[in-house]
């Protein structure tokens, strides 16, 4: 079941009933209970897989955690544990691949497995490799099954993220969750803002997005301009909605989740963005990929640059089995790199940066080039795509587009302007000047409302098949 | 207690002398403080303490205090 159905609502309406209704020791099991059949309902077969996973990893740790050097008996675990995403997720990809070099080196192709990918498995074993990497690294482990259990399952964060470290979650697990309104106020409200951004905001742009790119017409530069622009305003309020309705599920059960997005459109550099767009996914990157590596290129330090652009190689392959991907991350590797060697590094914390210097500001172009023209990279549905939209670019008028109508054009810039007007009300902290009491705290009194105003004139705009006026007829 | 050398790597690498630094500082509290620098910073120790660290023993440090522990115990 996904977060924004009727089903959810009612889901999750019930569990919270009953959570806090039942007596504390049932909670934990209810809430597992809960999460096998929320991940469950899809595929209920994959259930075992999650459960499995749940077993060795809690096992494994332990088991880890009781050996003098920790690190030294890591490697099993981790391998466990990527070696089950690989499966799932690119077992296709590498025999497409292997298949196609062999046909052009004239041998046979080979047959190709159709596996079906399990919900969440791209989170879940990264979960799993960070819990085994960190207890190696001296965090305690979970010692209950049932917490540990709950650790992995929990399903507000099950399906996609945030990835959730051990340190972070372990002392609520462990620790008995009372009922707080206050609570319960913060999360219904980022449920509510989750959904707006989701139903409303990114589902209303998708058709234009999707237009732009599954149609067989040649696109012109507005087009594409429009189809770029538009997903990743898309992507940012579908994904951030997401963690939204994550955290705020979570916050209704008296447990707090890690932030996953912090207004990542304000970046002056391709490390601030990546330190603000899907906080939990970067850190994991950058902790367990980069570190590692650069750590083995520390004396040479022109080769650190390589490690950068591997990690994000890798990054853009977990995204999805497909080469496009591939090269997003390798693009976002790249322009971490320039950027490193380009910008000046902010003396500053970065929000206070903002607008205040001119370097702040070719910063900021140059991480929004970076990041936009990657989200077309991703977006594409194969290389040769690629080839014809950049290509589009430079044809047609920048004024009429192709394929897109005039009124969507119009629904990405109303859109545009709202997130720019959100962001701008960020950096000028509007938010403080107004205080709230009560349970009226939970609101940002600006940001909140501009949000709710986006939503509603993209309500009016969006384009639903225009009717004629009723009097025309007569 | 950070040593004063250690602060001394840090605020260099920042090229800013007027950081506050103690064992409770994370990464996250120092402007500028990404993982390049983190590198960079991890480099500068052992060359200035004449030491080695391995992978996995920077991977688990959450703040100036680990970093500090892991010298002295390499030191010591």
């Amino acid at each position: 079941m996904i977060f924004t159905s009727y089903t959810y609502v009612v889901f999750l309406a019930v569990s919270f009933g009953l959570y806090w209704t039942v007596k504390p020791g049932w909670r934990k099991p209810l809430l597992i209970l809960a999460s096998f059949i929320f991940y469950c309902s899809w595929k209920w077969q994959y259930g075992f897989l999650l459960a499995g996973l749940a077993v060795f990893n809690w096992g494994f740790g332990r088991w880890v955690a009781c050996r003098q050097e920790r690190a030294h008996w890591l490697w099993p675990g981790v391998i466990v544990n990527v070696g089950t995403l690989v499966f799932f997720k690119y077992t296709r990809f590498l025999i497409l691949n292997i298949s196609a070099l062999m046909l052009r080196l004239g041998g046979e192709s080979i047959q190709v497995p159709d596996i079906l990918l399990p919900l969440g498995v791209s989170f879940f074993t990264f979960q799993g490799v960070a819990y085994l990497v960190d207890v190696a690294t001296g965090e305690p482990p979970i010692r209950r099954f049932l917490d540990f259990l709950l650790y992995k399952s929990f399903w507000p964060q099950l399906i996609a993220g945030p990835i959730i470290r051990p340190g972070e979650i372990r002392d609520q697990i462990e620790q008995k969750r009372n009922w707080s309104s206050d609570n319960v106020a913060y999360g219904l409200k980022r449920i509510l803002n989750g959904f707006l951004k989701k139903v409303v905001i990114a589902d209303n742009i998708a058709p234009v997005v999707d237009l732009v790119f599954m149609s067989t017409a040649q696109p012109g530069s507005l087009d594409v301009l429009v189809g770029t622009v538009g997903f990743g305003l898309q992507i940012y309020f579908d994904f951030s909605a997401y963690s939204e309705i994550a955290i705020g599920t979570a916050r209704l059960f008296g447990y707090v989740f890690p932030e996953n997005f912090n207004w990542p459109y304000l970046a002056e550099s391709p490390r601030e963005f990546w330190s603000r767009w899907h906080m939990t996914l970067s850190r994991w990157i950058k902790d367990y990929v980069f570190t590692p590596l650069a750590m083995a290129f520390r004396a040479q330090r022109a080769l650190i640059p390589i490690a950068a652009l591997f990690a994000m190689t890798l990054c853009g392959l977990w995204h999805g089995a497909e080469w496009t991907f591939v090269i997003w991350g390798a693009w976002h590797g790249v322009f971490l790199v320039l950027g490193e060697v380009l910008l000046p590094r902010s003396r500053v914390k970065p929000a206070l940066s903002h607008g205040k210097h001119i370097s702040s500001f070719v910063g900021w172009v140059f991480t929004m080039f970076a990041v936009f023209s990657g989200w077309l990279i991703f977006r594409v549905q194969s290389l040769s795509q690629l080839g014809t939209f950049i290509k589009a670019l430079g044809s047609g008028s920048l004024f009429k587009p192709q394929i897109v109508r005039e009124n969507m054009v119009i629904l990405v810039l109303l859109v545009f302007a709202g997130t720019a007007l959100l962001h701008l009300a960020k950096i000028a902290n509007l938010d403080s000047r107004i205080r709230l009491s009560g349970y009226l705290s939970v609101i940002r009194p600006v940001t909140d409302t501009f949000l709710y105003a986006m939503a509603v004139s993209v309500i009016i705009v969006a384009d639903r098949g225009s009717k004629a006026f009723v009097y025309f007829q007569f | 207690m950070i040593s004063d050398k250690l602060k001394s790597i840090i605020r260099h690498e920042f090229d800013a002398e007027d950081i506050e630094l103690n064992e409770r500082t994370t990464a996250n509290e120092v402007p500028g403080w990404d993982s390049f620098s983190h590198i960079s910073i991890i480099h500068q120790v052992e060359k200035q303490f004449g030491i080695r660290f391995k992978a996995l023993e920077v991977m688990g440090l959450r703040n100036l205090g680990d970093l500090q522990e892991l010298i002295n115990r390499k030191i010591g």
